[in-house]
């Protein structure tokens, strides 16, 4: 069995890889990721905090089950929130209700980088108006959403986000595009 | 902090015996996900094949006897069923690539222009390789369809038939209906007699006469990579395509027809 501390100097692709034959480098993983893909979930969902442990549960058990499926071409993280993402819309389909994004006080400063990415100043973004930041955010439709979502909040580049949603990176862009056009428009009346 | 034990789930694997599914197993569920790409692209490539087929055998050489404008018979000649088929079968591989390991980062031009790309090197092989015309005998169908209903038309000049008999400069041929035809061969040009013979179909450019015989200046062996003649060598057609203008005889005999001249009109 491998050693706790020898785990620590691997990447991620490397723990993936050496999981296969001792579970330990996958419990690494988990001790990475756990924390991460639990706030996404939460992000993505109005789940309670156990909801989103199980999701983020049962996502690892996916991933180790699926470990040799796993693409060294792409980066872990991606491939670990494909599977949480994916998850997490299962489990919305089961309570039969639609992913929604969720903005917890701990991320205050994204609406400084939403504002800053829409071309508005930093300075007018009072409490009045990231409410209705958040409120606009929430009546986008669910492929803007997650866009926005995987963007602002998990900060994730186009292919990273291209390689979760597993869509071409070019559909990011236009969709990143129109979702910040959306956004503005919808804002104009508070600026 | 981390709020969920990496222990725990680890346990959770042991206690269930949850064990990594073998890499074969992935190997083969993204070959299973290649198929329905692969198939769409042959198939593309039997429509391009089938492109090719309707293009060149669209019957440029009978043109003037078909058609009397250039733009209807190009309205004619485009096989638009291929077309179509080849579009739907080209939007068809974007989904089935989408559905592969990594095909998801592609874009849709991409995607679909190396599917055209296949498709086309693919159709070009198939049309060029089955030198004998056995294995798109469905693809001709529709072209030898259109053909037939072209050529079925004695009362505005063309006439498709079996030759039955011939005698001195009469034959007879007998047309898809099972009707006989008393054809007077005397005016028709001499270097598309060569083509009459018992038993095989011919196609005859020509005009119908009071007594509902026909009077034919042109014939032409139908079975140019046809169905009749399936052994029929692709590069006999070049040998035996009519390359000369309708002759001032020809000319003749078709203008004396009240019928053609009435159709054509």
């Amino acid at each position: 069995m491998a050693e706790v501390s020898n785990t620590l100097l691997l990447t991620d692709e490397e723990l993936a890889a050496l999981s296969v034959s001792d579970t330990v480098y996958f419990g690494e993983l988990i001790r990475r990721y756990s924390d991460t893909l639990i706030r996404y979930v939460l992000r993505r969902s109005h789940a309670t905090r156990e909801d989103a442990e199980d999701i983020v549960q049962n996502s690892f058990i996916k991933m180790y089950r699926n470990i040799n499926d796993f693409d060294s071409t792409l980066k872990f993280s991606s491939w670990a929130y494909r599977i949480t993402h994916n998850e997490t819309i299962d489990w919305y389909r089961k309570k039969q209700s639609r992913p929604q994004l969720y903005i917890g006080n701990e991320d205050e400063n994204i609406f400084d980088s939403i504002a800053s990415d829409i071309n508005i100043e930093k300075e007018i973004i009072n409490k009045e108006i990231k409410k209705e930041i958040e409120n606009i955010i929430q009546t986008l439709d669910p492929k803007y959403q997650e866009i926005i979502s995987l963007r602002f909040f998990e900060d994730k580049n186009y292919d990273e986000i291209a390689d979760i949603l597993q869509i071409p990176p070019g559909t990011v862009a236009i969709r990143l595009s129109r979702a910040k056009k959306l956004l503005k428009e919808k804002l104009a009346n508070y600026l | 902090m981390n709020t969920l034990n990496p222990q725990d789930i680890l346990e959770k694997i042991k206690k269930d015996d949850i064990r990594p599914r073998a890499k074969w197993f992935f190997v083969l569920e993204h070959a299973v996900l290649w198929i329905p790409g692969a198939i769409v692209t042959l198939v593309g490539g039997v429509a391009v094949a089938g492109m090719f087929y309707s293009g060149f055998n669209s019957g440029w050489e009978y043109r003037e006897f078909t058609h009397d404008s250039l733009l209807n018979f190009f309205i004619d000649a485009v096989p638009f069923v291929w077309i179509i088929s080849f579009g739907l079968f080209s939007s068809l591989i974007v989904r089935a690539l989408r559905t592969t390991h990594s095909g998801y980062r592609l874009s849709a031009g991409r995607i679909l222009l190396s599917s055209v790309t296949a498709s086309i090197l693919l159709g070009g092989l198939i049309y060029l390789a089955d030198d004998t015309y056995k294995a798109d005998s469905f693809i001709r169908y529709s072209v030898h369809t259109r053909e037939k209903a072209i050529w079925d038309t004695p009362t505005q000049g063309r006439l498709l038939g079996v030759v039955e008999k011939i005698e001195n400069k009469m034959i007879s041929v007998k047309d898809q209906k099972g009707e006989v035809w008393s054809v007077d061969i005397s005016q028709a040009s001499t270097t598309t007699l060569p083509f009459v013979k018992i038993g095989e179909p011919i196609r005859i450019v020509g005009t119908t006469t009071e007594d509902d015989d026909f009077v034919a200046c042109r014939v032409f062996p139908w079975g140019i990579g046809g169905v009749e003649v399936p052994n029929q060598k692709r590069n006999n057609k070049i040998n035996i395509m009519p390359k000369q203008k309708v002759s001032t005889d020809c000319e003749e005999v078709l203008k004396t027809s009240k019928h053609f001249n009435r159709e054509r009109n």
